[in-house]
């Protein structure tokens, strides 16, 4: 009974982790490959073993001679170490990381790297350590080390000689419990890094994309076995001390040269990178599956080649090491405050402007991009204002920029076919009459227009502050202007300038809040939208709920077309049809996004980026990127030509005629026009500035506003009471009252009667 | 062996120990002869252990100095002096077998080499066995060399504790209560084997106890100490015969202790009869303890002083512990006779048996300031007190509280005191049971209480506002 | 003058006390200068934007709801865990099962908790407080199991005897003897789990939903926003949840063992 409750407590603990496992067979033996090869994943399980087992040494070295000194400390010196102690033990993860953070970057150790990462996981072990070691050490005979400094040791030879012998188990146990807390960490790992891989970051980065990578799913198989031969291990040592053996130290010993060993074969690796001179190392920083990864291989191959034609000595050494981010605010403060050595980097529009603004950049030298190099001058036209570099004297400085274009995309409504056809009924609503909504109302489907309310609860928007104010800007401007709500007589769509042509300063000011425009706007429909809508404000990951066909949670959701094209792509890889039930639309009158090339102040190896630059612009590269990665590139040329063809791209498209149920809205096409922004997604669209202080303030602080009003408004409407939280909280409540109650009550009367005859002392 | 020059080996001056503002050891001056076996006597917490381990170099004294042989080692730390230490527990380390364990000093040690390159060299394997050997004959344990210090039972390895520090070849030997932990036949036996060892070797020891009889069976030189306070130096029978106050006469074999008042040279009086006696000096009608022996109560004599009755009787083998009521006070006699229960007896007790000694304290006098109307702090908590007509205080006035013993009651649970302390003495006055409290603040009170406590329980103290007494502090 | 005295075997402590003064007390005392003090100087205005919205106090409420739920279901789970693995009669299996419970952390905590949320889409299990309550309790049980286990496993075996023969049938020995003596685990463990729970950020993140959003969360969006002080307010406002939570075990403590007891765990 007992062992069946403690069995059951197991397996629910090993499911999610037997899931994994069974999971990292699913492409045979690929995933293992995958690991073991791909030089990212290798370094993050060096880095990973390296800092938990060096901090975890460090950790028990110091704890153990804290204990020893510990004990003779004065009563209050001692109490007041302890509860310092406590501090770590008990304050939240979070919490020690941010303060952990402040401390960095106040003493300028912010681009400390792996030094950095070391110096804070001793300080997840430390406390822990200690907490093991002090016990045993009180159980000592406190005399043990007088004995030895009376015989002539010396207080060190007495501390080796004397008390770490006798400490050596109750040391195993703290180096144990440190390594395990230190694998385990995410928080404090993601606060502190700079740029050092780690299993924990690497997971991070990738999950914001897409999902769990692969590889990982074979590590954590390999992590289960590692437990099970512990188990195994544990159980057969215990069989010999039954059978009267004396624990065997060559076993214990052999296991630990077993862990060493591992850990080496981990971090070697790490170490030899590391000796590798910069010189021959290009290090990127890009977001998460935003390249083709054959490419980073082929570059290397190409690079070392023109490096060892160039006469350049171990020209063979070179690599790329690649790492990635889940937002522009994580790459600012990876460079802004951790001085991050980065040689490329692929910031947002806003974020090139922050970053120039800030001395965090080079201009790139336009002389240096190869000829051959093609560029589509109406992306570079739109770009314009935030890579332009001026002097002092503010003259446009000729062929340099702050930034090349990379990607280009739009923000906009993915919706999920399969949802809006089985919710049609309820609705009233069908998948062409969605679709003609969604080109009359534009956004407004997010906020309830054109009937759309009866979607409430089903709709995603994005906890990325910018994006999801951005569009309720947009559709704030678009009510003011036409109460009904449609778009067609939007003020931000009749715009011209003295030619004809359309003039999107408007919808310029009303993206970044200038001139009439205000974030009151947006914080007006956005918490109308809490009530109408119910949406849920989704973090990057959200569109995994849309891939998963068993998931009918969201019809419709704000995302972004890069987004939007890899999570139809991977649906249509794993369809037999090649077909997938999610559709893409980007609006008139929206936010067209880039992501750049740029390359930091503190870039150490310029030649290998702009070789880079050149590499991936280069047409073919680019046609197999954007093919690969689901985003038009700013790079043309014939092969994206061809790609274009291939992809039945159509040559002209009314984006806002409701009737072009062939064109926009045609499955066969729509994957294409999701790759690629139409003439009328690019021109009636605007590119988000840079925020200053307040209004990058004003913006975060609403995003917080919005999303606590949103939990309170679910909590209140769902009116589905958590009633096992209840019950339990009440019924501790309940207990812990009666108990102090009885103790309060009970209290013992202890009085000592007379003695009858004195006592004497011995 | 043994030489008795007279020489000072080991010299205290003023020394004094403070840990957490409290004073374990306050103004010790103290020299000891080379060859002589000086045992500090006193108490748990007395702070004997501290002054051995100054000696040894464990600690540093907070003030004073330190000196062997004339020259001051107060900074010396324990390594760099020639003192070895046996410890309470033996300290053994449980890592090593016996050879190793006595081989340890051994092995750090270097001896001059006028061929090594420095200088100097490490004792070689034959020399440490030799010595090793040497030392293990020495204890009656040859031939246990490789035995695993788990496998010995506890006599054998306080001989190994004792082998290990003397093979050394120590100036002095420092010995911290290291019979303690031996049952009584053991320690007996201990006992005789240290004042062999002690013959063969001579060398000085310096023995810590708490037991008054070890004290007097082994020791050339008694310290008796208390509070940090070194209360009286001799031999074991100067002590006992001529204790110098009522503590040293409690400690130090039983005794009565009676408060009377000294009418004037040779007479005292308790019991409310007057008893000559050999003390004078004292203030006429001064208050002041009286010890007795209870050897010294003669019952049924010639010239019956005073009269009580049998309260108990217990039969000690060659003589009977009888316990005498009058009075309210309860008073202990040795007779080699026996008595019934509820026997009216007559007793007399001979000027020589009759110890006089200054009453130590007769009323608390507690230093404090005013910290506003008619209030006080005591031991960080404020009182309230009823001031004398005609007096006025002003706060931050600095002033003296007076407060009588049997004015503080003591209660159990700390809570329902105004205020709390830990009890740190003890003695029992026949009637009474007087107590010192040390506050929080690490300032003490006396207290006489009727009820028996146990030395560090901690207790409550309630203190009403009419036995408080408050005068200006005339000094300040 | 006292001069100072230099116990020279305290000073084994150093590097511990150094690398503690400068990683957990610096670090404390910037908080609150990040909280208080701005580019001019001293200033109460973050502190004040954060005290005066009422919907922060409703994401503290539901921070501190969804935190005890989930410590005190771990105390409910691992109490009789931990009292079925001490009484079981093989340490060795005792300390495999241990070693068992606590094994799966050396997986990143980060890819369990996604782990857990692939496993519940998996069978349709929405995501949700109940979810997220879930997790926290599959995720923190160990820091509740060992502190708990240690100290029965401490129990002489005695007090039991003793119970026993002075009458008192199993269960009454379990309520009045281990139960008691067991508080001091009980109380520790609860803070163990309580205080990651009440500042989570990626389990809410990945596990909950919108009615899920809390505190740590909202820590972690200042910190990604680089708005530093923001942060530092509400790190301090977590400070001092952990910090009352900690009162008031102690409190519970104290009264529990009718004495003065300062410290936890």
């Amino acid at each position: 009974m007992g062992l069946t409750f403690v069995f059951l407590i197991m397996a629910i603990i090993y499911l999610p982790i037997l899931l994994l496992v069974f999971l990292s067979f699913s492409d045979g033996l690929d995933f293992y490959v995958q690991l073991f090869t791909t030089s990212e994943y290798m370094s993050a399980v060096g880095n990973t073993l390296l800092i938990a087992v060096v901090a975890s040494v460090i950790a028990t070295i110091i704890a153990a001679m804290a204990a020893t000194g510990i004990l003779y400390m004065g009563k209050r010196t001692r109490a007041v170490t302890m509860a310092v102690n406590q501090l770590p033990v008990i304050n939240a993860d979070i919490v020690t990381s941010f303060s952990l953070v402040l401390l960095f970057v106040s003493v300028g150790l912010a681009n400390f790297g792996l030094l950095k990462l070391l110096l804070a996981h001793i300080l997840i072990a430390l406390p822990f350590c200690l907490l093991t070691i002090l016990p045993k050490m009180r159980q000592l005979d406190a005399n043990l080390i007088d004995a030895a400094l009376d015989l002539g040791a010396s207080p060190f030879k007495a501390f080796t000689s004397v008390i770490i012998p006798q400490l050596v188990p109750a040391m195993l146990q703290a180096f144990l419990l440190g390594f395990t807390l230190s694998l385990d960490d995410f928080v404090i790992t993601q606060y502190n890094n700079s740029g050092v891989p780690t299993i924990s970051t690497v997971i991070y980065g990738a999950i914001s994309r897409r999902d769990i990578p692969d590889a990982f799913k074979a590590l954590t198989t390999i992590i289960f076995i590692v437990i099970l031969i512990v188990l195994v291990v544990m159980n057969l040592n215990a069989a010999r001390v039954r059978k009267g053996i004396k624990i065997n130290r060559k076993l214990v010993a052999g296991i630990l040269a077993g862990i060493l060993l591992l850990t080496g074969a981990g971090v070697i690796p790490v170490i030899i990178n590391n000796l590798t001179p910069r010189s021959m190392v290009l290090k990127v920083y890009n977001w998460e599956d935003y390249i083709e990864t054959e490419l980073l291989d082929e570059f290397t191959d190409s690079y070392r080649e023109q490096l060892a034609k160039q006469g350049v000595p171990n020209a063979d050494k070179f690599r790329i090491e690649y790492h990635t981010f889940a937002d522009n605010e994580e790459l600012y403060s990876k460079i802004n405050t951790q001085h991050a050595d980065y040689d490329l980097i692929f910031p947002s529009e806003y974020m090139v402007e922050k970053m120039a603004q800030d001395g965090l950049l080079q201009t790139i030298d336009m002389t240096r991009i190869s000829d051959e190099v093609e560029l589509d001058q109406s992306i570079l036209d739109r770009t314009k204002p935030f890579t332009d570099v001026y002097d002092a004297n503010n003259n446009l400085v000729a062929n340099q920029v702050w930034a090349i274009p990379y990607m280009i995309g739009t923000l906009g409504i993915m919706y999920d076919t399969r949802v809006i056809e089985k919710m049609a009924d309820e609705t009233k609503i069908d998948l062409d009459k969605f679709e003609t909504l969604l080109t009359q109302y534009g956004f407004g489907v997010l906020f309830g227009e054109g009937g759309t309310t009866a979607y409430e609860g089903r709709i995603t928007m994005k906890k990325s502050a910018r994006d999801s104010i951005a569009i309720a800007m947009i559709y704030s401007a678009q009510k003011d202007n036409n109460p009904s709500g449609e778009i067609k007589n939007a003020i931000y769509m009749d715009q011209t300038d003295g030619a004809g042509n359309y003039d999107n300063r408007l919808l310029q000011n009303i993206i970044n809040m200038n001139g009439d425009y205000d974030i009151e706007d947006a914080r007006k429909v956005l918490m109308e939208q809490i009530i109408t809508m119910d949406p849920t404000y989704e973090n990057d990951n959200g569109k995994k709920s849309f891939m998963d066909p068993n998931d009918d949670k969201f019809a419709y959701g704000l995302f972004w077309s890069c987004d939007a094209g890899l999570a139809m792509y991977e649906l249509m890889e794993e369809s037999e049809d090649g077909e997938n039930p999610l559709r893409y639309y980007a609006p008139n009158g929206t936010n067209l996004w880039t992501d750049n090339f740029a390359i930091p102040t503190y870039a150490q190896n310029t030649d290998a980026a702009y070789a880079f630059i050149n590499f991936l612009l280069d047409d073919e590269n680019a046609a197999r990127n954007i093919d690969y990665v689901g985003s038009q590139m700013v790079a043309v040329g014939e092969a994206i030509d061809d790609l274009k063809a291939d992809y039945e791209v159509p040559d002209d498209l009314d984006n806002s005629s409701a009737d072009n149920v062939d064109g926009i809205f045609n499955p066969d096409i729509n994957y294409a026009c999701t790759v690629f922004p139409n003439a009328d997604n690019v021109t009636y669209a605007a590119i988000m500035k840079n925020f200053d202080a307040q209004k990058e303030k004003a913006v975060n602080t609403l995003i917080v506003e919005v999303q606590n009003k949103n939990a309170q408004h679910t909590e209140d409407a769902v009116n589905s009471v958590n009633w096992f939280g209840i019950i339990i909280i009440v019924f501790a409540s309940a207990s812990l009252a009666w108990w102090l109650i009885y103790k309060l009550t009970h209290r013992r009367p202890r009085l000592k009667p007379a003695p009858l005859l004195p006592e004497h002392k011995a | 062996m043994a030489k008795f020059t007279g020489e000072k080996i080991i010299e205290l001056k003023n020394v004094v120990k403070i840990y957490d503002k409290e004073k374990a050891v306050d103004d010790v001056s103290l020299s000891i002869k080379k060859g002589d076996f000086v045992t500090i006597l006193g108490p748990s917490g007395c702070g004997k252990t501290t002054i051995l381990r100054m000696i040894a170099g464990f600690e540093q004294p907070t003030e004073g100095a330190i000196y062997l042989e004339g020259t001051d080692v107060t900074k010396v730390p324990p390594y760099k002096r020639n003192i070895n230490t046996v410890f309470q527990k033996y300290a053994l380390f449980p890592h090593l077998n016996v050879f190793n364990n006595i081989a340890y000093g051994l092995k750090l040690k270097t001896v001059p080499d006028a061929t090594a390159k420095k200088g100097y060299r490490l004792l070689s394997q034959e020399e440490i066995k030799e010595k090793v050997d040497r030392a293990l004959h020495l204890v009656d344990l040859a031939d246990y060399g490789h035995r695993d210090i788990d496998s010995l039972s506890g006599g054998q390895q306080q001989r190994i504790a004792i082998a290990r520090a003397i093979v050394n070849e120590p100036k002095v030997l420092l010995l911290d209560e290291p019979l303690s932990a031996l049952d009584l036949k053991m320690r007996k036996e201990m006992q005789i084997e240290l004042r062999r060892l002690h013959k063969e070797l001579g060398i000085t020891f310096i023995y810590v106890t708490h037991d008054q009889e070890e004290a007097m069976t082994m020791s050339d030189t008694i310290v008796v100490m208390r509070d940090g306070q070194i209360q009286q130096i001799g031999t074991p029978k100067k002590i006992y015969d001529e204790p110098q106050n009522a503590y040293t006469a409690d400690f130090i074999g039983e005794s009565n202790i009676i408060s009377g008042k000294m009418i004037k040279d040779n007479l005292v009086e308790f019991f409310g009869h007057q008893f000559p006696c050999t003390d004078k000096g004292f203030k006429p009608n001064e208050p002041v303890d009286i010890v007795v022996r209870p050897e010294d109560i003669k019952i049924n004599p010639r010239e019956p002083q005073f009269e009580g009755t049998v309260m108990n009787v217990v039969f000690k083998g060659t003589f009977y512990d009888i316990t005498v009521v009058l009075d309210n006070y309860e008073l202990s006699a040795k007779n080699t006779k026996s008595y019934n229960v509820g026997d009216k007896i007559m007793m007399s007790i001979a000027p020589d048996g009759i110890h006089v000694m200054p009453k130590e304290a007769i009323t608390n006098e507690y230093k404090t300031e005013i910290v506003g109307e008619n209030t006080i702090t005591i031991g960080d908590v404020d009182f309230e007190f009823t001031p004398t007509a005609g007096e006025t205080f002003a706060k931050g006035d600095k002033v003296i509280a007076t407060i009588d013993f049997d004015k503080i009651e003591l209660t159990d649970d700390e809570n329902e005191g105004q205020i709390s302390g830990n009890i740190t003495d003890m003695i029992y006055k026949g009637k009474y049971y007087q107590v010192k409290i040390w506050l929080d603040n690490d300032t003490a009170l006396i207290v006489d209480t009727p009820y028996d406590w146990n030395t560090d329980d901690r207790v409550g103290l309630v203190i009403k506002k009419e036995d408080i007494k408050v005068r200006h502090d005339e000094k300040d | 003058m006292k001069k100072i005295n230099f116990n020279t075997r305290s000073l084994f402590a150093l590097p511990y006390v150094i690398y503690m003064f400068i990683f957990v007390v610096v670090p404390l005392f910037m908080l609150f200068g990040f909280a208080f003090f701005g580019e001019n100087g001293f200033s109460l205005d973050e502190a004040t934007a954060f005290f005066t919205d009422c919907s922060q106090w409703a994401t503290i409420g539901r921070s501190l709801r969804i935190a005890l739920t989930a410590a005190l279901s771990c105390i409910l789970i691992g109490f009789p865990l931990a009292y079925i693995i001490a009484k079981i009669r093989s340490k060795t299996v005792q300390y495999m099962i241990l070693m068992a419970l606590v094994a799966p952390m050396w997986i990143n905590g980060l890819l369990r908790t996604i782990a857990l949320k692939e496993l519940s889409t998996m069978i349709n299990f929405e995501a949700g407080e109940t979810l997220l309550t879930l997790g926290l309790i599959i995720d923190y049980l160990p820091f509740m199991l060992m502190p708990i286990y240690l100290v029965i496993t401490g129990i002489p075996k005695s007090y039991l005897e003793v119970s026993a023969d002075l009458g008192a049938s199993p269960m009454v020995t379990f309520f009045k003897v281990v139960l008691p003596l067991s508080m001091s685990g009980i109380i520790s463990g609860f803070l163990m789990v309580f205080t990651p729970a009440v500042s989570t950020y990626y389990m809410s993140e990945y596990l909950g939903n919108q009615s899920t959003f809390m505190i740590g969360e909202q820590l972690n969006i200042m910190f990604t926003k680089d708005n530093k002080s923001g942060a530092a307010v509400i790190a301090l406002v977590l400070l001092a949840l952990v910090g009352l939570s900690v009162f008031i075990a102690n409190c519970v403590s104290r009264i529990g063992n009718n004495k003065k007891q300062g410290g936890l765990a």
